[in-house]
Formats: structure tokens, sequence, C-alpha cells
């Protein structure tokens, strides 16, 4: 059963759509990551998920059941801007969190503050915009929640408090919780998340197993002797997702059987032809950037 | 959400408590500085003596003062002013107050009592003149704290007014992902203001009894009237402080505009819906748009008649209506608090 079912969400604000027919499935005990530039509509998929804002339409299921007041004591959220009370000290936060929520360690949450140089008599308006992450995400790590929701977790981070996130986000998933979290930090997401979900203006555009969308696409490369030359219905191949081109330079984005597009684009002309293999930025990149435009052209124009 | 509310009503409560505590201070320096200071000073009879009758100058001008101590300790003052026809006799009780009186042959004043606290003054026509009674450690009725403390917990109410538009702005995210219902949520965090608005109203209490003894012994009385007035305010207060919430429910920013305009526009409902604006169109036209307004404000009900009186004892002197004013008060609260939840219910982060 997966700990989090998203079925058609859709969130408008007038006419504008900020989610549009989201679904997702978050397997329990996975780290996933969801991706998208600004404005995709990620933090209105969590606010929408928590109950936080009211959804125009669709569902949102926690082991198959819907969203209750008592279901938050079995999630975690980190949202992606401080929500502490910037008159309260550390401690207070930390007291706050015992008192609501029976799960709550106390001892683990001082623990990890320490871990991020964090003083607990300290209030939130001395902190910095970093500490502040951390003291949220240390309290959200104290909670001993089986899912975990995570806005930006390492925003403001240094890089050696954001590897430390990173690890705790694995550790969980170690111990069988599951992880949803957002980023635009594409490496951290890459090393922790076995799932990814790219959002673009407010629709999934992809989502699957992090090694699987590595394994089966790769980018052919080739470069043109002029810049006028034609791809003889190559990026009108139903292998070829996508086609851009920079001046000489013609990228294609290849699923399946790349060796055999990379051959056709020799034969159509392209010289050092070669095949690579994706990143997740790749794929990050691919999925939300639209097709370039010269691309497209020479898409129709040589089929 | 409630712990962070107490939290921020006992951060309200310490600057009560220092406020409070300077008041204490500057009240008994006052009281030592005008009714003690001096044996022969007649300052305190001159500085309540609001009539202007009696003027303590006047008096000691050519007077011949003399000193004595009675059988059971007390201390009498006689001052004399043959030539103005005035004679002030001054028992000192100590701790146990002053009895003041002020013959005076030239004043025909009529019968006259004036009470404020634990302080009377009586005028009364005797053969020859007039004799002002001052005495300074009357019976006291319990209402005259409890309607002072009533004033201070609305501002207190009014400072902790807007808990819901606080965690709107900026905080949701934490109430919202508590695993509790927001109307429990939203109970809990009124009911933590309330509890420290209540303590505001007993630490104002304490502050004007230990500013009393400091001065004289207690002499409080309790009577039904009292457990009325202090029944009344608190209902008042509750009232206050729900429209307050229900006003700022949904708000994110600009709360503190709400809260600050509250009480002049309250008080000024209140005041044009009961004033005699005449017959002037104008005028006629504030007073039915003030008075629809009046229902629903709860100062318009919150009210315990003159602070003192005239011609009549201080106790009693706090006219309250539990028969009409409560029951607005109450339901007004009520109403309030369902509008401020039913609102804070419907907000998004």
């Amino acid at each position: 059963m997966s700990s989090i079912k998203i079925s058609n969400l859709r969130k408008t604000y007038g006419q504008f759509a900020a989610v549009d027919g989201f679904s997702l499935e978050i397997p329990a005990g996975s780290v996933f990551g969801l991706l998208g530039p600004n404005g995709a509509g990620k933090t209105t998929v969590f606010k929408c998920m928590l109950g936080l804002a009211r959804t125009t339409s669709g569902v949102v299921l926690f082991d198959g059941k819907p969203l209750v007041p008592e279901t938050f004591e079995r999630i975690a959220y980190v949202p992606e801007r401080s929500v502490l009370y910037e008159w309260m000290t550390v401690a207070e936060h930390v007291e706050m969190n015992r008192r609501a929520f029976k799960a709550f360690d106390p001892a683990r949450a001082l623990e990890l503050l320490a871990q991020f140089n964090v003083e607990p008599a300290k209030r939130s308006r001395a902190l910095s915009k970093g500490m502040r992450t951390a003291v949220m995400v240390a309290l959200a790590f104290a909670r001993n929640a089986p899912i975990l929701v995570l806005d930006e977790p390492t925003s403001g981070l240094d890089p050696i408090n954001q590897r430390h996130v990173l690890s705790l986000i694995i550790n969980e998933a170690a111990r069988g919780n599951s992880v949803l979290f957002s980023s635009h930090q594409i490496g951290q997401v890459e090393r922790a998340a076995e799932h990814i979900a790219v959002m673009d203006r407010g629709r999934l555009v992809l989502e699957g197993l992090v090694d699987d969308l590595k394994s089966d696409r790769k980018i052919v490369e080739g470069i043109f002797p002029n810049v006028t030359y034609t791809l003889n219905g190559i990026a009108n191949d139903p292998r070829v997702l996508r086609a851009d081109r920079t001046e000489r330079i013609v990228r294609l984005l290849v699923r399946d059987d790349a060796d055999n597009v990379a051959t056709m684009l020799s034969n159509a002309g392209a010289t050092g032809v070669r095949v690579v293999d994706l990143n997740l930025e790749d794929i990050f990149l691919f999925a939300v950037s639209p097709a370039d435009a010269t691309a497209d052209v020479i898409a129709k124009g040589s089929s | 959400m409630a712990y962070v509310e107490w939290l921020r009503a006992a951060r309200c409560l310490k600057i009560t408590a220092i406020v409070l505590g300077v008041a204490l201070v500057l009240i008994v320096a006052l009281e030592y500085t005008f009714l003690v200071g001096s044996r022969s000073s007649l300052s305190g009879v001159e500085l309540h003596t609001s009539t202007g009758d009696v003027n303590a100058r006047k008096i000691l001008d050519g007077a011949t003062t003399t000193y004595s101590t009675l059988p059971d300790g007390t201390k009498r003052t006689t001052i004399v002013n043959a030539a103005k026809g005035i004679r002030v006799t001054v028992d000192d009780h100590g701790y146990f107050g002053r009895h003041v009186e002020i013959f005076e042959r030239s004043v025909k004043g009529t019968e006259k009592l004036i009470g404020i606290g634990p302080v009377s003054f009586r005028r009364a026509a005797v053969p020859g003149g007039s004799v002002v009674t001052i005495d300074t450690n009357e019976p006291e009725d319990f209402a005259y704290l409890a309607a002072i403390a009533t004033f201070v917990a609305l501002i207190i109410a009014t400072i902790l007014g807007a808990p819901f538009a606080r965690q709107n702005d900026g905080h949701l995210e934490i109430a919202l992902t508590s695993p509790a219902p927001r109307t429990i949520l939203g109970l809990g965090t009124m009911l933590a203001d309330f509890a420290g608005i209540a303590a505001a109203w007993l630490m104002t209490v304490a502050m004007l009894f230990l500013a009393h003894v400091a001065q004289n012994a207690p002499n409080y009385t309790y009577g039904p009237l009292d457990t009325e007035v202090i029944v009344l305010g608190f209902a008042g207060v509750l009232a206050w402080y729900a429209m307050l919430c229900a006003a700022t429910a949904s708000m994110r920013r600009a709360y503190g505009v709400v809260l600050g305009i509250s009480w002049p526009v309250a008080a000024l409902v209140a005041v044009l819906a009961k004033a005699d604006l005449g017959d002037a169109p104008m005028a006629q036209l504030v007073h039915w748009g003030a008075t629809p307004l009046s229902w629903i404000d709860p100062f318009t009900y919150l009210h315990f008649g003159p602070a003192f009186t005239e011609n009549g004892r201080p106790a009693g002197s706090l006219a309250v209506s539990l028969q009409n004013e409560l029951p607005a008060l109450l339901i007004l609260a009520l109403v309030y608090v369902t509008l401020a939840i039913v609102q804070w219910r419907r907000v998004e982060a």
C-alpha cells in the first residue's frame, strides 16, 4: 500500500490553476523528491496534501484514509519558510512540540539542535535564516513521524548542514519512514531520493525511479559542419523525446536504442556523434524547459 | 497553539505586573505625601475637598493649632481660626484612618455626601454654620476594586484580542498541522487568553488592595452587589475579547489597526446611541445609525453606573443590571466566539 496517494489534485486561485490534475503515489518507506522550477506548484501541492489549503478538486489519502487532524501524529512537516514565533525561544518551540505531539522526543530535538549548533535559549528572531530552517528540521525529525513532508528543507543552510539534513533524510528512509521533499538543489535530490516527480506549471511532467529515468534515457549529441542542416526526420522518430539545437550542435533526448539514433544522426551529416548518460539535472531541465523553438522547426521542417 | 497563546499572555502579564507595580509605588508615595506627611498639614483636606468650600490656607491663616492624645491613643489636632469662624478637628487613628471635622460658621451648606472608595465627605448643616466630615477609612465596597480591575482586564483583552490573526500572520502551518481539530485549537487559544485576562484582573485587585493596606487597615464589605459587578465585568470582558477575535479572525495583517480603533469606535457608538442628539435630521441620522450598532457593542452593556455618588452611601453606588446587561453580554460573547471560530476554520495557509 502506498503511504500517500494523490489523485487528480487541482487548486485554483480565481482563474489561475496553481495545481492542475496532479496525481502521485508515494510508496511507504521511500524518499521521494519533488522537483520543479519556481512557481511550479510544489508548495501548493504540499499545502493541499496537508489541508493547509482547500483543494478545488482531487483526493489525498494517507495509508488509504483521508486526512484528519489525528493524521498529523504521523506526519511531520517543514514549510519552505520559517514559521517559528520570533518572540519565542528555541526551547519553547521544543516544549510546544512536546505538548502537541505524543511521539515527539525532546531529547532527540535537543540533540539535533546541538548538531546544527543552535542554542535552545536563543529567541527565533536572533537566528539566521539557515538556523531557523535547522530548527524546523530538528523539530520535524524529532517527531518520530512515519511520514515527513519537507518543503525546501535545506534552504539557507550551509553546505555542511545541507549534507547533515540529507543524511537525516536517508536515515529516515532506512528506518522505513517515507520522506517527500522538494529542493532546488538537484544534486541533493539525486543523492537522497530514489523516486522523483517533476512539476511544471502546476502539472506533473515526469515521475519515476531515478535510476530508471537515468538508464532508459540517453542524450545523443552531434555537431554539423554548417549552421544550416536537416535532420532527415530524426526529430520525429518516436524514440526521440526531444530535440534541442545550439548553433551547429544538436542534442537529442532518446528513449531506447540510442545507438541506432546516433547512427541515424551520423548519416544525416553530423560529426563527433556520441551517446551520453543522463544525470538528474538533464532529466529535470528536459522536463521543465520548453523544447528549443528552432529544434521544433527542425523537427517539423525536416520530417 | 494554546501553549503559545499562554506564553503570549504570560508576557503580557509580566508587563502588566510591572505597570501595576509602578502604579502601586506611586499611589503609596502619594498617599504618604498628602495624607501622612506632616501632622499639622491639611494638604490632604485641601486635596480632597472638591467643592472648594474648604481650603487649608484659608483655615490656617491666623489659626491656632493644638495637639493632644486621647485616652484610646488617637492623636488629635485642633485648628481654630476664630476670626474666620472655622474650627478643624483631625483625629488620627493611625493605620485605621482619619476622621476630620471642619466647622465653618459662614457657610450655610446643604446636606451632601460624597464617597470615593474608602474616603467619604459629608456636609451637614448645624446651628450657626455647617460641618464637613471627612473619613479616610470608611467601609469600602469590593465592587470598586472589581470595576477598576475590569477596566484593566479590558485593556489586556484588547492587547491579546487578535490571537487568530497573529496565527494567520506566518504561523498557520504550526497550528494546522497539529493533531487536534481547529475548533478545539481555537477554543483552547481563547481560553488561554481569557485565563491571562482573568489573571490581570486578579493582579489589579491585589495591587489596589496592597495600595490600600499600605496606608490603612483593610475595611471592605462584600455583598450580592459585588458578585453582580464581578460577573457583569467578566461577561463584558469576555464579550469584548470575543468581538475583537471575531473582527480579526480572518486577517493576516493590519489587525493592530482594528485593535487600535476598537476603543474609540465602541465608545463612540455606545455614546451616540444613548445620547440625546436633538431633532436635527443629521443628528437623528447619526442616532439611527449608531443604535443598531450599539446592540452588538459590548460597551453598551458594560457600565457600572457612576463611580461615586452624592447623597448616597458608597456601598450600593455601582448600579448594575443583571437582568438585561448580563444576558446581552453572554449572548454577544457566544455569538462572537462562534463567529471567530467559524472564520478561522476557513483560513488557508
